[in-house]
């Protein structure tokens, strides 16, 4: 049995590498995959997807919490807490995978701009946003991982985000598609615009 | 700033976190890590996926299934739980209770789960054949077990150190005791039991005998031993356990504890580890090794299959039966007295 705590846990995912050298009984008796090398991009881009997970996770239990929608929207709000929950689990899993422990909900405060729960319009409107962000982010990945493997998943989970952007930006009124290639964002752009919610 | 942040790492956002959005309604279910002294941790269940996952294959339902998700050793040392390097095996002495949303409750020890020792390094899936378990929560899942401790919908862990029976050399393990030692060679069984019974050598020799030989490591190396005596289960019997009649799985919050007359040495069992009806790994508190009497020092426990010699126990003295607090009443038993276990 380990005693690495969760400060130790944490301390060694701030290192920025992978935690291939870190020899604690944690990792061994875990079967941590001490040899699973990734690129340090790649690991970049888990961290942001992990962020952006968190991010959509907090989102849409505050909407749900608000209880300010109607039915339907209230429907897809849940579903699609749902679908990041999901996506969390997966995209944590690249960096537990390879001994880097991802942040969890409890180490980010996340704030949104004044009025945002405020009806199911303005909730609608920020989902539509929030969605363009991720599935930007989503395809920067696709285009910027180098780890083969996790593109089929990553692309799938673009795919998912892509759904969610269309489904709330119909609506909120507006249209459900029109690009025939969205735009990927590159990962300080993502980054900045996810910033933009953090407290 | 930010940029950096979520490029390079967590660490700004660790330093600005104060406990997470307040208000936030989280839709997965939670699993909650406590002790006695309060909750240590509560992590909603898609983000046990922060944890490293090990990955085993068990039968379900007669068919292999492939579950994947943290151990419940690393939870537990995510959340902060920390054994006394200055007690020899202090895990030996914790006990795990894990409970459901329905209720329903299974104890595993410490020792147990350890790949070291019990080499049953319990999991909580999130993953059941590729189907996450997000909304639903973790299950428990015991490898190298009969399956009876897989639990659905875990909502609780619970954790706790067995309170010292007898004092230790150590006084760091602990400063002193609960009972008195019986005569050299005795037992006394207590705890949850109806009939707190001593048993002395020749009583245990009156019981049915079982020889089996054992192997495991002591330090760097195998030690092969032949032990002769009763098992544990037909020992505690005796005793008879206060297993709650409202609960046909109540047996599974049971733990026990053997403590060593000679320097106060203590280590738990699950009580499933060692039921004929459960996992039978056929425990013994052995009267004679390799043909010697221990008459003069009391009975070594044995624990078929252990990797390491930890829970050996030589000069066992006391056995205590515990059964683990009710973290939620099942509804069968809801109109019955709940019994803390006071073992905390």
């Amino acid at each position: 049995m380990t005693t690495t705590s969760r400060r130790q846990f944490l301390a060694r995912s701030t290192r920025g590498v992978v935690a291939l050298a870190v020899a604690g009984a944690a990792l061994d008796a875990l079967g941590g995959n001490a040899d699973a090398a990734l690129p340090s991009g790649d690991l970049a881009y888990a961290r942001l997807l992990v962020g952006a997970e968190l991010l959509g996770m907090d989102f849409y239990s505050q909407a749900i919490a608000a209880a300010n929608s109607g039915p339907r929207v209230a429907g897809y709000l849940k579903r699609a807490y749902f679908n990041e929950a999901e996506h969390y689990q997966s995209v944590a899993g690249i960096l537990s995978g390879a001994g880097v422990t991802p942040a969890i909900s409890s180490d980010i405060t996340f704030s949104y701009p004044r009025g945002t729960f405020a009806s199911e319009a303005s909730i609608v409107a920020f989902a539509s946003k929030l969605e363009r962000v991720m599935l930007g982010a989503y395809l920067g990945a696709v285009g910027g991982i180098q780890t083969t493997s996790f593109l089929q998943g990553i692309a799938e989970i673009a795919a998912c985000e892509a759904q969610h952007a269309g489904c709330f930006a119909s609506l909120g009124g507006g249209e459900a598609f029109r690009l025939s290639f969205p735009p990927a964002l590159t990962i300080e752009q993502a980054s900045d615009a996810m910033a933009a919610y953090t407290a | 700033m930010r940029r950096l942040a979520l490029v390079l790492g967590t660490v700004a956002w660790v330093a600005a976190a104060a406990g997470g959005s307040p208000g936030a309604t989280v839709l997965a279910p939670s699993v909650r890590v406590s002790t006695a002294a309060g909750t240590l941790l509560t992590i909603p269940t898609p983000e046990l996926a922060a944890l490293p996952q090990q990955t085993v294959t068990v039968p379900i339902g007669g068919e292999p299934t492939t579950e994947t998700g943290p151990t419940l050793a690393s939870l537990l040392a995510y959340a902060g739980v920390q054994y006394n390097a200055a007690c020899k095996n202090d895990e030996l002495r914790w006990w795990i209770e894990v409970t459901s949303a329905s209720g329903a409750a299974a104890v595993v020890t410490a020792g147990e789960i350890d790949p070291g020792f019990g080499n049953k390094p319990a999991i909580l899936s999130l993953d059941e054949d590729g189907r996450f378990l997000t909304l639903s929560g973790p299950r428990l899942v015991v490898p190298n077990d009969d399956g009876a401790r897989d639990l659905r919908q875990v909502r609780t862990v619970t954790v706790g150190r067995a309170p010292a029976q007898l004092p230790s050399a150590t006084p760091a393990c602990a400063a002193s005791g609960l009972v008195a030692p019986p005569p050299p060679g005795s037992v006394t069984v207590n705890g949850d039991v109806s009939h707190p019974v001593t048993l002395s050598f020749d009583q245990l020799q009156a019981l049915p005998q079982v020889t089996q030989t054992d192997s495991f490591l002591s330090g760097s190396s195998s030690t092969t031993v032949t032990e002769v005596g009763p098992t544990l289960a037909s020992v505690i019997a005796m005793a008879r356990p206060k297993v709650l009649a409202c609960d046909p799985t109540d047996d599974l919050r049971f733990y026990v504890e053997v403590t060593s007359g000679e320097d106060g040495y203590a280590a738990l069992l699950s009580f499933h580890e060692l039921d004929p009806a459960g996992d039978n790994d056929n425990a013994l508190l052995s009267l004679a090794e390799n043909g010697i009497s221990q008459a003069s020092v009391g009975p070594r426990l044995t624990v078929p299959g252990d990797v390491r010699g930890g829970r050996y126990v030589s000069g066992s003295a006391v056995v205590t039966v515990f059964r683990a607090p009710t973290e939620t009443p099942i509804p069968s038993c809801r109109k019955a007295t709940t019994r803390r276990g006071g073992n905390r």
